[in-house]
């Protein structure tokens, strides 16, 4: 276990490694640049003379070597600093410490919501399958999957300023600062993006639970004589589980990088409006370093979803 | 009391046109005199409400100034010499035409103070109306205070007044200094504010957000906002006096300033800041350069004196300098970053507010600077501007009372707001940016001004306005903003050839002149590359829509080339498009000189699209150097009249914004501004009853 543990961890260095390279050396391929923001429509000033423009590239440090670049930012890193944005003059951790805590609370929230919605409404649709309940209750699952969870997000912002003249809080509160601000600002992201998950959660978990009804060792124990009851929960739901577990975590880990269209449509100031902010200011520095993160949560959600398969079903040994 | 009906007509006739012309007076400092007491009244019968509500209306109505006319600032005595007409024509009994015109007279004295709010003559009207008329059978006080608010709340936005700010001619305010145009602000509060806060960096000279920073700094002057921005207020400049030829400017500046951190202000702070924006050092990108292109020296001439010597004259160059970017700096400062601050998040300023806090891309939050050299602002203990860049959002957040204000919200945020005045105001302002669309006047087809002529007949500005309408609010104009200096009305636009909405004249002389240019029925005319912005309304609504009129009314074909916003100018530079829909021909004056020559002259740094005309430039020349507002008015003609025969672009429409504000905010005169400004609020209080 340790062992295997060590090896992923091993494993995870190039990769995260070749992470910063590409998203390094792609955002200087890409075009465009962070000179934008001094030479643009909003300025006023939209051309510069060369001079100009090559004078304004060094007083960035962009004039240097790529790899010294790359070097310097390495350096950053190391020293948790996660690099400065070319413009902010606070460090970049500054930002993601703030951001982060919401995004992710809102991220555990959403899958928490997609499991109390989506595990019960499997569980009935494949335990009565071709019943009434699961007939309906199939048709609201398609209706959500469908329905991109910014749209119900923009919704519920506009029936509660039309009807209650209410909208969610637009600064960042913390759980223990402000608990109530919190979770008004944090329910809405974590329902909208729950439901549309909840709903994919359903349909996954109906189609393994019905699977694994008509494998050998359900039978085996109802042939035993057990409970029906027993059966399901003790033999098939762990079996079934597992693909819903792998699925939930992947979820949780795009969640984490922040849902771009739903912070935007409740407007939270969480990490994804931040990347939308860095691109299209082309801060090259927040838009690696925002990329390393998401990188390191993806490896870390994939280990973390590998050992919990273990505990699920004890025939999975790590080798 | 009231005897009869006419008499209630005529005295809120007269209450109201007063009350009108008094907003529309643009006039000096004297101190608010105690309001009017209103006159006594001779006793009426009932009068029927619906009746009152449309005598009050229509008078409303009447004396709201006409959009195309050109108002110049009404005198008292002309005020007393129209209301004394009105009242003869009323014939009232009861209340004498001396007694009325004593009550105007005071009346007028009172308000010989910058504009007055809609509060303001709400209130007086209200005066007037409760004590005239007490408890009559049929109506009562409080019904007719109902109906004249009613009435004063549904006049339409005010016109802008088509007017050059005559910071020229403007008399030397001196001693004249900010302050809220209602006769009582209250003081204290925190004000929070909902628009896109962030900027790259802090360094204003370098086109950091001073709609933001700018409450820190100061500048020479600022446009005086209880006159809706029509005249010019000192700030760091208390006198200033220029030369007959238009080429020395002198400043005195305010003596007894003090930056944020002690530092006394000292002419060489002036000097330095001024020299940064006109002749950046290297290293330093000064966004502000161009304005400053002919001053040759600034110096010190004494220890408040400070003089720009000019190779030519500029006849908007005070009124660029009241924009909140061009502020004056610490000399000191400015050394110890070695003149590059954008990476200063609080360099020290001396204006109306301090730093207290940023969290980047969330808020700014700024406290009152209790030292500030004008004791009278500001009003509010604190300003929080939070960070809301989605408009919608900005809407809702006021409408929803989780911001007090915001500069510009979406356009169903805005109705909605109409529709709510007992929480929110919101109005319609113009303001001096464009949606336009570049040809790049060196490759063919589009070197041909008779292609270009041809476009501008054929597409129909009307279509365009229209397809944008849910995105932003655009007016039918020509070469400038409708609130610019010069302008033809957007009544009068849609009358000439290429702006009138019916297009069957104008396409069939776009037509012959395709083929006198050689390309009949655009045959020749290859598939033209049209570069668009990712920013969505841009590439999925206007850059479609103008493709489609220029295949459906021409015949010629185009193929949208969607690129990053930031990329723009680079193509631009490169001259690597045909046609660029864009948003880049926006004016930082309401005199559209500085425009034309940035982005329209042979040798204009922002020239992209790279036209170049040496008759055009001295067109701007000549308005560059001429004062008299006659000449001034012909050479606008001229230029307008050259420029819909060249078409170096096309404009699709200026833009308007659409400020909210809930209702307890006070003192930026809204209902008096003649363009869209996000400058200074200190003159802001909130009414906490």
């Amino acid at each position: 276990m340790q062992q295997y543990l060590y090896r992923r961890l091993m494993l995870a260095v190039p990769t995260i490694f070749g992470v910063t390279i590409v998203i390094f050396f792609f955002m200087r391929i890409l075009p465009g640049d962070p000179l934008s923001q001094v030479v643009g429509e909003d300025t006023g000033v939209y051309l510069l003379t060369e001079e100009e423009l090559a004078a304004a590239r060094a007083s960035l440090g962009l004039d240097k070597p790529l790899v010294l670049q790359y070097l310097s930012w390495m350096r950053d890193v190391a020293k948790g600093e996660l690099g400065r944005s070319f413009w902010q003059a606070k460090p970049i951790r500054d930002m993601v410490l703030r951001r982060g805590p919401i995004t992710a609370q809102i991220a555990i929230m959403a899958v928490v919501v997609s499991w109390i919605v989506g595990l019960p409404t499997g569980i009935i649709g494949a335990v009565w399958r071709n019943s009434w309940l699961d007939h309906s209750s199939r048709v609201v699952v398609t209706l959500f999957l469908a329905v991109p969870s910014f749209w119900l997000g923009l919704t519920f912002v506009l029936v509660t300023v039309l009807v209650w003249t209410w909208r969610p809080p637009l600064t960042i509160y913390y759980p223990w600062d402000d608990p109530v601000k919190n979770l008004q600002i944090t329910l809405g992201p974590a329902l909208a993006m729950g439901i549309g998950l909840g709903a994919a959660i359903a349909r996954m978990s109906r189609s393994t639970l019905l699977e694994v009804y008509r494998e050998d060792f359900v039978r085996t124990a109802r042939a035993k004589g057990m409970g029906e009851q027993y059966v399901i929960w003790r033999h098939v739901m762990r079996n079934a589980l597992l693909p819903v577990v792998t699925v939930s975590g992947l979820q949780m880990a795009s969640l984490l990088g922040g849902s771009v269209a739903v912070e935007r449509a409740f407007g939270v100031p969480g990490l994804g409006l931040s990347l939308v902010q860095a691109i299209t200011e082309r801060d090259w520095m927040i838009i690696q370093n925002l990329v390393l993160i998401y990188g390191l949560t993806f490896v870390f959600i994939n280990l973390a979803i590998d050992l919990v398969y273990g505990m699920i079903d004890p025939r999975i040994r790590y080798q | 009391m009231f005897r009869r009906p006419s008499n209630v007509k005529a005295s809120l006739f007269v209450f109201v046109i007063v009350a009108f012309a008094m907003a529309a007076i643009a006039c000096g400092s004297q101190p608010a005199a105690p309001a009017p007491a209103p006159a006594p009244a001779p006793a009426q019968p009932a009068i029927d409400p619906a009746e009152l509500s449309k005598l009050v209306q229509d008078a409303v109505k009447q004396s709201v100034p006409e959009q195309s006319a050109a108002p110049a600032p009404v005198s008292a005595a002309e005020i007393q010499a129209m209301v004394e007409a009105a009242v003869t024509a009323g014939a009232p009994e009861g209340a004498t035409a001396e007694e009325i015109s004593a009550m105007v007279e005071q009346a007028v004295a009172a308000s010989a103070q910058p504009g007055a709010s809609k509060e303001d003559i709400e209130e007086l009207v209200t005066n007037a109306v409760s004590s005239a008329a007490p408890a009559q059978s049929g109506v009562s006080a409080d019904e007719v205070q109902k109906i004249v608010s009613e009435a004063i709340r549904s006049i339409p936005t005010p016109a802008p007044l088509v007017e050059r700010i005559e910071v020229v001619a403007t008399p030397k305010a001196q001693g004249f200094l900010t302050r809220a145009p209602e006769p009582f602000p209250q003081r204290g509060g925190t004000m929070r504010t909902a628009f896109g806060v962030t900027m790259a960096h802090f360094d204003a000279h370098q086109g950091a957000g001073t709609h933001v920073l700018g409450h820190l700094y100061d500048g020479m002057f600022m446009k005086t906002i209880p006159d809706g921005l029509r005249t010019v207020t000192p700030l760091l400049a208390t006198d200033w006096d220029i030369s007959g030829d238009g080429l020395t400017y002198t400043f005195t500046i305010r003596e007894g300033v003090q930056f944020h951190d002690g530092t006394p202000l000292t002419v060489d702070d002036v000097v330095v800041s001024f020299r940064r924006m006109a002749m950046p050092p290297q290293g330093v990108v000064s966004t502000l350069r161009d304005f400053y292109d002919v001053v040759e020296t600034i110096e010190a001439v004494d220890d408040n004196k400070v003089q720009f010597t000019l190779s030519e004259p500029r006849t908007w160059l005070l009124e660029v300098m009241t924009n909140t970017n061009h502020i004056v700096y610490s000399a000191k400062t400015l050394e110890e970053n070695n003149n590059d601050l954008r990476q200063v998040e609080v360099a020290p300023g001396t204006g109306p507010f301090m730093f207290v806090s940023h969290t980047p891309a969330e808020k700014w939050v700024f406290e009152a600077n209790p030292n500030y050299w004008n004791p009278e602002v500001p009003y509010l203990d604190r300003l929080e501007m939070l960070h809301v860049p989605a408009w919608t959002d900005r809407g809702t957040a006021v409408l929803t009372h989780q911001a007090d204000f915001s500069w510009n919200v979406s356009m169903e945020t805005h109705q909605e707001g109409l529709r709510r005045s007992d929480i929110v105001q919101t109005r319609r302002i113009p303001g001096f940016g464009a949606y336009n669309v570049n040809f790049n006047n060196q490759r063919k087809p589009l070197d041909d001004p008779r292609v270009r002529k041809a476009i501008r007949l054929a597409v129909s500005k009307q279509a365009l306005i229209a397809a944008f309408g849910t995105q932003e609010p655009m007016t039918l104009t020509g070469w400038m903003s409708y609130a610019s200096e010069g302008a033809t009305t957007p009544e009068d636009l849609a009358t000439m050839p290429g702006y009138r909405e019916d297009k069957t004249q104008d396409i069939a002389t776009a037509k012959q002149l395709l083929a006198d240019a050689g390309y009949p029925n655009a045959e020749g005319i290859p598939d033209l590359d049209i570069v668009v912005a990712s920013v969505a309304p841009h590439s999925e609504i206007l850059a479609p829509a103008f493709q489609d009129q220029l295949l459906q009314s021409l015949g010629i074909d185009g193929r949208i080339r969607v690129t990053e916003r930031a990329l723009l100018g680079q193509n631009a530079l490169a001259g690597e498009y045909d046609i660029q829909v864009t948003t880049a021909f926006g004016s930082p004056t309401q005199d559209p000189t500085p425009m034309w020559m940035q982005r329209l002259t042979c040798n204009g740094s922002q020239n992209q699209v790279h036209y170049c005309n040496p008759e055009f430039d001295m067109m701007v020349e000549a308005l560059n150097k001429a004062q008299d507002p006659i000449e001034r008015a012909q050479l606008f003609e001229q230029a307008k009249t050259f420029l819909d025969e060249e078409n170096p672009l096309f404009v699709i429409g200026f833009t308007s914004h659409l400020p909210m504000w809930r209702n307890n905010v006070k003192g930026m005169s809204m209902e008096q501004r003649t363009h869209t400004c996000w400058c200074r609020l200190d003159s802001v209080w909130l009414d906490q009853e």
